[in-house]
């Protein structure tokens, strides 16, 4: 079965993506779950500087996922380029990288590109304007339509590769932030990422993480961020659009899909079932089959037509 | 190389009061599992819960790991009710391993609860005549009848109940009136690791601790289940421990 797809002018052998912070750099999952396997991977976000990530607990069950406050922890841009970047290239020659960006301000965006652009192993940017687990930047930046087109605009001009934007479920606007990268010239939407979410301990009486708040993911927000991407097809048929959030199974990739995702990002199901991915490629393959649909193309968006 | 692998359970027994001892038979893990690595479980769809558990193994048996498990929430309570011939996922090995001590150097394992797995599964490996390991627990039920112990396995319990009388630090403390280890490996809960860091900086006896902390990928891919470093920044429990030098983690 064909699972060839294209986001944008980026093809992909297959619509699977390992969404970024599940993946580490790229190397940790290679017994597991190769990143030659995967349409493409997505690194963890990068800095300008190095970041040590927030104060631990960093991470805690839900009843359905998990909620994680890791702050976007990361080596920083030197050696990212320096030890990961090339670890990776040299473990991995035939798989897709895609650089997950984090700046705090647009300065930060536009340094962490122009020195990443030309880099070979770097395929495309995701840019992170959605962590909720930072206090500058991310979901601050993602939620402001303004900030947004601005950082896109700027992006586009200095970029060699694709530039995708994550946007975050926690604005009464995603659609209008998603319109506003399309119209600034996004090559992608990545919709969406976690949502702000917390847990208390009722022996200590404190919240669990050290952080208090951090971002839910796992099929518990499948649903939600689903509507999201849906609304966003809906709004904008011509926007290439990824899916994000709470995949764990062939069946909710597939919605993805029906609602105008032309790939899907997965993330914490890999932590919980590492053989998540060789399962979704399996069940789409079988579902096109039984579907009649030859490509991704001849199902994408048919639920929101 | 880290390896997915179904296990069958070969034995489930309850060892003292909600504490299993279990024989998970995973043929390729066994032959490259080392002392001081973890395997990560998953725990039973009953369960209802959604990630995989850590677990430091205790031993190799018959191509088979030997875990130590605590029955203290729905996890370890869908896991320790698997009976023989059942199967459970095991991920593994994952995680760092204790150095290589020499085999003519005296170590003492300085475990408390669960802790005591991976220090079971050293010292059978080290096996000097001169180790000593202490298992600690709160009282006598959370400790197995000392019948059911490797030679050289003493028990301690906080109010005398079982074994010698204090903590694990404390009994550690007076057998140092008379006695000397060339080396010190510890694991427990974080009181009796601080306690660990005091008694071997005190006496300048190296020591490794192996740490736990709340885990979501197990592999190093997630940075969830940072530690503090006493030289700044975090390491990841899962990948750059979990045994680290006993002065390298603030605890």
């Amino acid at each position: 079965m064909n699972l060839s797809t294209k986001v944008g002018s980026f093809e992909l052998s297959n619509p699977f993506i390992a969404a970024s912070g599940t993946y580490g750099y790229g190397t940790e999952y290679s017994d597991l779950s190769p990143a030659k396997e995967w349409g493409a991977v997505i690194l963890k976000s990068v800095s300008k500087n190095p970041r040590p990530g927030n104060v631990p607990p960093r991470c805690c069950e839900t009843d359905s996922g998990m909620i994680n406050s890791i702050g976007l922890a990361n080596v920083g841009l030197d050696k990212f380029v320096a030890e990961k970047l090339p670890s990776f290239a040299a473990a991995n020659p035939d798989a897709l990288c895609i650089a997950s960006l984090a700046g705090e301000t647009l300065d930060e965006f536009l340094y962490l590109a122009e020195k990443l652009s030309g880099i070979g192993t770097i395929k495309a940017f995701e840019l992170n304007i959605s962590c909720p687990n930072v206090a500058k930047g991310g979901m601050h930046f993602g939620a402001d339509c303004n900030a947004s087109r601005q950082l896109v605009e700027e992006m586009k001009k200095i970029s060699s590769v694709p530039v995708w934007v994550k946007v975050t479920p926690s604005t009464t606007d995603p659609v209008g932030v998603a319109k506003v990268c399309a119209e600034a010239g996004a090559d992608a939407v990545v919709a969406t990422n976690t949502i702000p979410a917390m847990k208390i301990d009722i022996t200590r009486c404190r919240p669990v993480l050290g952080n208090t708040f951090g971002g839910l993911s796992g099929p518990a927000i499948f649903p939600a961020s689903l509507r999201i991407a849906y609304m966003i097809h809906r709004a904008l048929p011509e926007l290439s659009l990824v899916g994000c959030g709470g995949v764990d199974c062939g069946e909710k990739a597939i919605q993805y899909i029906l609602a105008g995702c032309s790939a899907v990002e997965i993330g914490t199901a890999t932590f919980r079932r590492p053989e998540t991915l060789v399962e979704v490629k399996q069940f789409l393959s079988d579902y096109m089959e039984r579907m009649c649909f030859k490509t991704i193309e001849d199902f994408r968006g048919l639920a929101a037509r | 190389m880290k390896i997915q692998e179904k296990g069958v359970v070969i034995s489930n027994q309850e060892m003292a009061c909600n504490l299993h001892f279990m024989e998970i038979q995973v043929p390729k893990i066994s032959a490259q599992i080392k002392p001081g690595n973890f395997v990560s479980l998953l725990p039973p769809a009953s369960s209802g819960t959604f990630l995989r558990r850590p677990f430091s193994v205790a031993g190799v048996h018959d191509r088979a790991l030997q875990l130590v498990i605590r029955d203290i929430g729905k996890a370890t309570h869908a896991i320790t009710s698997l009976r023989e011939n059942e199967t459970i996922e095991v991920l593994g090995p994952l995680g760092n391993s204790y150095p290589t001590f020499e085999p003519d150097k005296k170590l003492w394992l300085l475990g408390g609860g669960t802790g005591i797995a991976s220090l079971f599964f050293i010292g059978s490996v080290h096996g000097n005549p001169g180790d000593k390991i202490l298992w600690g627990g709160k009282c006598s039920c959370e400790l197995p009848e000392p019948a059911a112990l490797p030679t050289g396995c003493t028990l301690a319990t906080n109010d005398g109940s079982k074994g010698e009388c204090g903590n694990v630090v404390e009994v550690a403390r007076r057998w140092l009136v008379s006695d000397r280890p060339e080396y010190i490996a510890a694991c427990g809960p974080k009181g009796l690791l601080k306690g660990v860091q005091q008694l071997a900086s005190e006496y300048n006896i190296p020591a490794w601790i192996s740490c736990e902390e709340f885990m979501a990928c197990g592999v190093g891919a997630c940075a969830g289940c940072a530690i503090p470093l006493a030289a700044g920044g975090y390491a990841r429990v899962c990948a750059d421990g979990p045994v680290f030098k006993a002065e390298e983690v603030v605890l």
